[in-house]
């Protein structure tokens, strides 16, 4: 539909009959799972990363049973597919071809990374995450598509599409992680032959493939460093962050997120302790946040920024911040 | 006979109806595909039980099946649940008498349009759902640590096509989901 209905919108539809109808129509099916009740505390974030997909999982094994009427998929044959291959077994993979530029970075330890590549209209997103997630990724994208057998850099993969200009594959493990390319705005000839000229790397060589604005680990020490310089830190604060962000964005975020997360700590510690003076301090302190140069210079990107001036604002006016440990990541 | 799970799953089905169907409504463009998509959403509910996480996770979780409800109808593979026909007869002719006060608005959906899929996605779950970066990761099987710097990123670039008119709330699900740093905090 054009016009976008709002969920008050939606409740005021007269769709009652067929809301009860279905409802029953429903609960007639037998379930394919033995009598049980959601679990009464919600898991953990891990485990709900993992719900999700198998949430689709679930929606594939409903796709394939009694309540689908007349398939008219078409899977193709692993014949019919071209074998991409390229050079190089790395673990993750890197587009170096003139005019695709790298527009947008994000390292994290534990859940691997991504980069963007993009060409006008036409984008190529590189996704590397840990090898224990590679089955329940794939189990997810069955329910995109039929896969399809081929080969990237060399090693087994799957394709799934999504539609005639959006594909994606996911490669075997190798190392460490898994590899999902996926390219929009592209046939899949253009796919093919972009998935082609990839190029295979350790995710510690990926440095050497990085545009001049982004920061490489042998930069990243000073660049936190210069970050850092202007701003006020709690006694006590690890100027030595470790940090594998290679856009300045995300590690400007992950360096004042982190500034911001040990004032909020202190102050409301000092405000539970009836500590005035501490409290003044970390009040102080936050109220120059808004002269912090690098969320000066991140105001131009994105909304971090305006977050911490928020948590700054609240602490100003003596309250503690609700949500600040999953905002910014603080323990994380 | 009833049991403890006829009556968990009567209680998520009336809690979280309008949510979904509204999320298939604003993602489809026959009222009946949309009808089709909650129904196939409800069923796997129903039929998954075990994997329906509770609390305030159960409607991102909903939300993450309706999405790959939705993924397979665009493939265009003809197939149409048995389920749900007085519904979607109803959802249908509701839809087609629709007040102009109950639409979002165009010039956002319009600009929305123009940004990458990427970016379109997350602001869509955000504006449109009212979810936080947090539930949008749910939904998404994603990180928050990724979810969040890109709805920053995607917020700023719809304010640049809008310029720098940033949406009143009037027209949006609720009052949590104006274009500003508050999302950022949950």
């Amino acid at each position: 539909m054009n016009r976008k209905i709002t969920d008050a919108g939606v409740a005021g539809l007269p769709v009652h009959e067929g809301r009860a109808e279905l409802l029953e129509e429903i609960m007639a099916i037998t379930p394919l799972e033995s009598v049980t009740t959601p679990s009464p505390t919600p898991p953990s974030k891990r485990r709900r990363l993992v719900s999700v997909i198998g949430a689709a999982a679930a929606v594939a094994a409903v796709l394939a049973g009694v309540v689908w009427l007349g398939s008219q998929g078409g899977a193709q044959t692993a014949e019919d597919v071209p074998v991409a291959k390229a050079p190089g077994t790395g673990e993750i993979a890197v587009l170096d071809i003139d005019g695709w530029d790298m527009t947008y970075s994000s390292i994290d330890k534990e859940y691997g990374g991504e980069v963007r590549y993009e060409k006008g209209e036409q984008g190529l997103d590189i996704h590397w995450r840990p090898a224990a997630e590679y089955d329940s990724y794939v189990t997810d994208r069955e329910d995109v598509s039929a896969p399809e057998a081929l080969e990237v850099l060399g090693r087994p993969a799957q394709l799934f599409t999504y539609s005639a200009n959006d594909h994606a594959v996911i490669r075997e493990v190798v190392g460490d992680f898994m590899l999902e390319v996926r390219g929009q705005g592209m046939d899949k000839t253009g796919y093919l032959a972009l998935l082609g000229q990839l190029v295979g790397i350790e995710p510690a060589d990926l440095d050497s493939h990085l545009p001049a604005s982004f920061v490489t680990a042998t930069e990243r020490p000073a660049a936190i460093a210069e970050m850092l310089e202007p701003i006020p830190v709690p006694d006590g604060f690890d100027r030595t962050l470790s940090s594998e962000e290679v856009d300045r964005y995300q590690l400007g975020a992950e360096v004042t997120g982190a500034v911001v997360c040990a004032w909020v700590k202190d102050f409301a510690a000092a405000k539970e302790s009836g500590d005035a003076a501490a409290v003044r301090a970390a009040q102080a302190a936050l109220a120059t946040s808004r002269d912090w140069p690098i969320l000066k210079e991140m105001d131009s990107e994105g909304d971090f920024p305006d977050v911490v001036w928020d948590i700054a604002d609240q602490v100003g006016r003596g309250e503690v911040p609700e949500g600040t440990e999953e905002g910014l990541g603080c323990d994380a | 006979m009833t049991t403890a799970r006829d009556d968990a799953f009567r209680d998520l089905y009336a809690a979280h109806f309008d949510a979904v169907l509204g999320f298939a409504l604003r993602r489809t463009v026959r009222p009946e595909d949309a009808a089709d998509v909650t129904s196939d959403t409800f069923l796997v509910a129903w039929r998954r039980w075990s994997h329906v996480p509770a609390g305030d996770s159960t409607r991102p979780w909903l939300y993450g099946v309706a999405r790959r409800t939705l993924a397979n109808q665009r493939r265009g593979d003809g197939r149409r649940t048995a389920l749900g026909e007085r519904l979607r007869v109803q959802v249908a002719l509701a839809v087609s008498d629709l007040a102009d006060e109950v639409v979002h608005r165009a010039d956002i959906t319009q600009a929305m349009k123009r940004l990458s899929a990427r970016d379109e996605e997350v602001l869509q779950l955000h504006l449109w759902e009212g979810l936080e970066p947090r539930e949008i990761a749910e939904v998404l099987g994603l990180p928050s640590t990724v979810v969040r710097p890109r709805l920053s990123r995607a917020k700023a670039r719809l304010r640049d096509l809008l310029g720098n008119d940033p949406p009143a709330t009037g027209h949006l699900p609720s009052e949590t989901t104006a274009i500003g740093p508050k999302e950022e905090l949950r």
